[in-house]
């Protein structure tokens, strides 16, 4: 069979598969950080309390899988009258849980910020929400790119745990192609190629936007 | 003008202020002078309140700032809002300079005025560029802290804290971490403030640049204002032992 013919048949199945994926991941990843900006925010500003819940929140997922929340959600929203699709279900279980571990990516380069800005963020009058929007983020994102790129990687990875509630991303495109066809090696040869393409782009991404920032 | 009575200071058991007072009258320069560790910079400090302090008064303009004493007699901190107003009638320039580094120069400068004093970007942004200009600084508005000298961080600096239109500025030590050759510069714009009658408080080891444009010197030893007044008194005619110790070794 030529590459041109077996493109035809079984193109569209590893398109589809790769869009899915490539979209719950993009917009987990965007999700994710935004919530574990939120959460710095809470173990900032929010006292001994918002610390500790904060605190207990990120031990809960950290120390539970990840499939955990996907089917929890997935399963346990419609029965209190939320049934939402599939794909809302398994990208907000992956916010939830990569959010926790941004969190703590992003709590560590709070450090890295030189205490002496404090003094003159205080200096200029600034209030606390300025400072944090105006001073800390923007520092801190930036200062854990590496970081925030590797989470993203595992992130990309996890999408294939969708597949356990009937999202179409490339795992479950394997699989459903492997009981199609019989011939298991290809399709998941195909596909791990796939996900290699996938994490090289994200790399890429988040290398050239690290090299970007023209302060450091 | 500025007041202060009875200012006290511990960090834990050690006093670092027993009882500052000083008065400073609008446009007047003050230096003050002393031993490391004597206290002068943890004064500076509780001016504008980076640090607490535990006892003591200061006054702005008549205007008691950071603590109130209730009708109970109870001394509390005044609230945070309404020490972010007080704060902004006051200028700081560290040591470090302390510049935000993910901003550029003209953005450091625009920032008190556009988000704590409410100004609009657009006239913020005209406010910047005047100052930077003034500090000689027009060609590197959207250079990045890094990319520049000691003497340029540190007069972007000082753009930075007059841009809060501040009655008093704050002084510490700016140009200790600056190589020699930069020295001159940050003083030619510290001299350039003088024709504004801008109060002037620095805390400085240049006792001759303190002799040029304080109208008064305070030399500070442990926790107290030991010796106050005129540069040539305080450092022509020095009358405490301690005092004329500390000019024998700046000048050697």
């Amino acid at each position: 069979m030529g590459f041109a013919r077996w493109a035809a048949i079984y193109g569209p199945t590893y398109a589809t598969g790769l869009a899915w994926t490539a979209a719950t991941a993009l917009a987990a990843a965007g999700g994710a950080i935004a919530w574990g900006c939120v959460l710095l925010l809470i173990r900032l500003s929010a006292g001994r309390w918002g610390a500790l819940g904060v605190d207990g929140y990120v031990q809960l997922f950290r120390n539970t899988p990840v499939l955990l929340p996907i089917y929890l959600i997935y399963f346990a929203f419609p029965m209190i009258g939320l049934p939402w699709p599939a794909v809302v279900c398994g990208a907000l279980a992956l916010i939830l849980q990569n959010g926790a571990y941004i969190s703590e990516i992003l709590r560590g380069s709070v450090n890295a910020i030189d205490r002496v800005q404090f003094d003159a963020a205080r200096s200029l009058g600034l209030a606390p929400w300025n400072t944090f929007r105006k001073i800390v983020l923007p520092q801190v994102l930036v200062y854990s790119i590496p970081a925030l790129g590797n989470q993203t990687v595992l992130l990309l990875k996890d999408t294939s745990l969708l597949s356990a509630i009937s999202i179409t991303e490339l795992t479950m495109q394997a699989k459903l192609l492997t009981e199609q066809t019989g011939a298991a090696y290809e399709a998941f040869i195909v596909v791990a190629l796939l996900y290699l393409l996938l994490v090289s782009g994200t790399e890429v991404v988040f290398r050239a936007s690290h090299r970007a920032v023209r302060w450091r | 003008m500025i007041e202060i009575r009875g200012l006290q200071k511990a960090f834990g058991a050690v006093g670092v202020l027993r009882g500052i007072d000083l008065d400073i009258a609008d446009g007047e320069v003050v230096a003050l002078i002393g031993r490391s560790g004597c206290g002068k910079t943890t004064l500076l400090r509780c001016i504008n309140f980076l640090e607490t302090y535990e006892a003591g008064e200061i006054r702005l303009d008549g205007q008691p700032l950071w603590y109130r004493t209730g009708a109970d007699g109870v001394r509390r901190r005044m609230g945070d809002a309404e020490a972010r107003r007080m704060r902004q009638q006051m200028g700081i320039v560290f040591q470090q300079y302390n510049l935000f580094p993910h901003m550029t120069v003209l953005d450091n400068v625009v920032l008190g005025p556009r988000f704590s004093q409410g100004v609009s970007a657009l006239e913020a942004e005209a406010l910047g560029r005047r100052l930077l200009a003034r500090v000689g600084l027009e060609g590197k508005m959207s250079a990045y802290p890094a990319q520049l000298s000691g003497g340029q961080q540190q007069r972007v600096a000082i753009a930075r804290a007059l841009a809060m239109r501040p009655k008093v500025l704050l002084l510490d030590e700016i140009t200790s971490a600056l190589d020699p050759e930069l020295v001159g510069e940050v003083e030619d714009v510290i001299r350039s403030l003088l024709s504004d009658r801008i109060m002037l408080v620095l805390v400085t080891h240049a006792v001759g640049f303190a002799r040029e444009i304080a109208h008064r010197i305070a030399y500070i030893a442990d926790g107290a204002i030991a010796e106050l007044g005129k540069p040539a008194e305080v450092l022509d005619r020095p009358k405490d032992p301690g005092l004329k110790e500390f000019l024998r070794r700046v000048r050697s």
